[in-house]
């Protein structure tokens, strides 16, 4: 199928730009991620089989970008989370609260919590997209919620 | 009513936007790839628009174009974890050009430099014997980072850290087995130092190599000589 990178960066950027930044917690770095996973995307010869199949793919990759951005000496070196929070038009104050809350989870968890709470993945979707074993994304995800309620009011109770 | 924690969590990261010029700026880079045809790669069929430049002790860059014209001889070669017979084109000019089983066309030379720093270009047999005695990184369209040394395969992904790489095996055809990549970046590029100690770094991943394909003696390296070599691609 033929791919029009501006189009899908318009449907998908934001969505992949916030996978990113629970990543690397550094907008910069983010977008840069977000960036390289879209001109893969246009280098790539691969075939998709549906616009959902490019996003699931675009996440992925993104996601391993950022990954690999956070092992770089230049993005420990970038100004940290907190500072653009206040840079953030936030409507209310507890989405706020919740994205601090998410971005100061261990770096193992905030990924899982993402793609389940954004992304709406299933915890075999998750496995399968990190590359982990479904029994390792249930744990994380049952000790993010742990640590999510400790630090948000309101925060429920919920099965996997 | 209550609300979900799906429904909060979406709140609030759908306030987190691309900036104003990013789709401007997606645009540029995008130009700039459609005008830069030409791709320099290092046995990736073509598919990374990345420079990366091997080096064995110490580093330096050579590239060579490749043309067309001049003898060609067969060679066995090792990239990205596959055996596969090459045809290597001698051009004359101190490069060469190779022809992989799928008709991709690739550039190459390398140079040795003296004691004195003069350069002397290396022939065909030693650069393949050098490229078949030498580690690699493949940069995978997933975004994963795989190390091969001739069967070798191994995900290197979540070993990188600072851009750097250490990792060793154990060959019996060759001592040089302590492979440093560094100035690591998600496009694609790297440079590698190779050593036959731990002496430059102390922590070392080990890969396992139980089932490491045997190769031609590995060859001996002069301390005072050393050798850089780049493979090129148009695409």
């Amino acid at each position: 199928m033929a791919i029009d990178i501006m189009e899908i960066c318009t449907k998908y950027g934001d969505r992949l730009y916030a996978a990113a930044f629970n990543i690397t917690r550094q907008r910069q770095d983010a977008e840069d991620a977000v960036q390289e996973a879209l001109l893969r995307l246009f280098r790539s010869d691969k075939e998709f089989e549906s616009e959902e199949h490019i996003k699931a793919w675009l996440i992925r990759v993104t996601i391993n970008i950022a990954k690999s951005t956070c092992t770089s000496f230049w993005h420990r070196n970038r100004v940290p989370y907190e500072d653009y929070m206040d840079e953030i038009p936030f409507e209310d104050e507890s989405d706020k609260d919740l994205m601090e809350a998410v971005l100061s989870l261990p770096d193992k968890y905030r990924i899982i919590v993402h793609l389940h709470y954004y992304e709406g993945y299933k915890t075999r979707e998750i496995a399968d997209t990190l590359k982990l074993s479904e029994n390792t994304v249930k744990t994380r995800l049952l000790q993010s919620r742990k640590l999510l309620k400790t630090k948000l009011e309101g925060w429920q109770d919920e099965d996997i | 009513m209550k609300t979900s924690n799906e429904e909060r969590y979406k709140k609030s990261f759908d306030n987190l936007h691309l900036s104003g010029d990013f789709s401007s700026r997606l645009e540029g880079s995008l130009e700039k790839e459609r005008e830069d045809k030409k791709v320099v790669s290092l046995f990736s069929a073509g598919k990374i628009a990345a420079a990366v430049a091997i080096c064995s002790l110490t580093c330096g860059t050579a590239c060579y174009a490749a043309d067309v014209g001049g003898i060609r001889t067969n060679f066995n070669i090792w990239f990205n974890g596959t055996n596969q017979d090459i045809e290597v084109q001698d051009n004359g000019d101190g490069s060469y050009t190779y022809y992989d089983e799928d008709g991709h066309e690739y550039g190459f030379g390398g140079v040795s430099y003296g004691p004195g720093g003069e350069e002397v270009p290396m022939s065909a047999e030693e650069l393949v014997n050098l490229m078949n005695n030498d580690a690699s990184l493949e940069f995978t369209d997933d975004g994963s980072v795989i190390f091969h040394y001739r069967n070798i395969s191994e995900d290197v992904t979540d070993l990188i850290e600072d851009g750097e790489l250490h990792v060793h095996l154990e060959d019996p055809s060759n001592p040089y087995t302590y492979f440093n990549f560094s100035e690591i970046i998600p496009n694609g590029s790297y440079s590698l130092s190779t050593g036959d100690s731990k002496d430059w770094f102390t922590d070392y991943t080990e890969i396992d190599a139980t089932d490491l394909a045997s190769g031609e003696q590995a060859p001996e390296y002069d301390e005072n000589v050393s050798t850089s070599f780049t493979v090129m691609t148009d695409d």
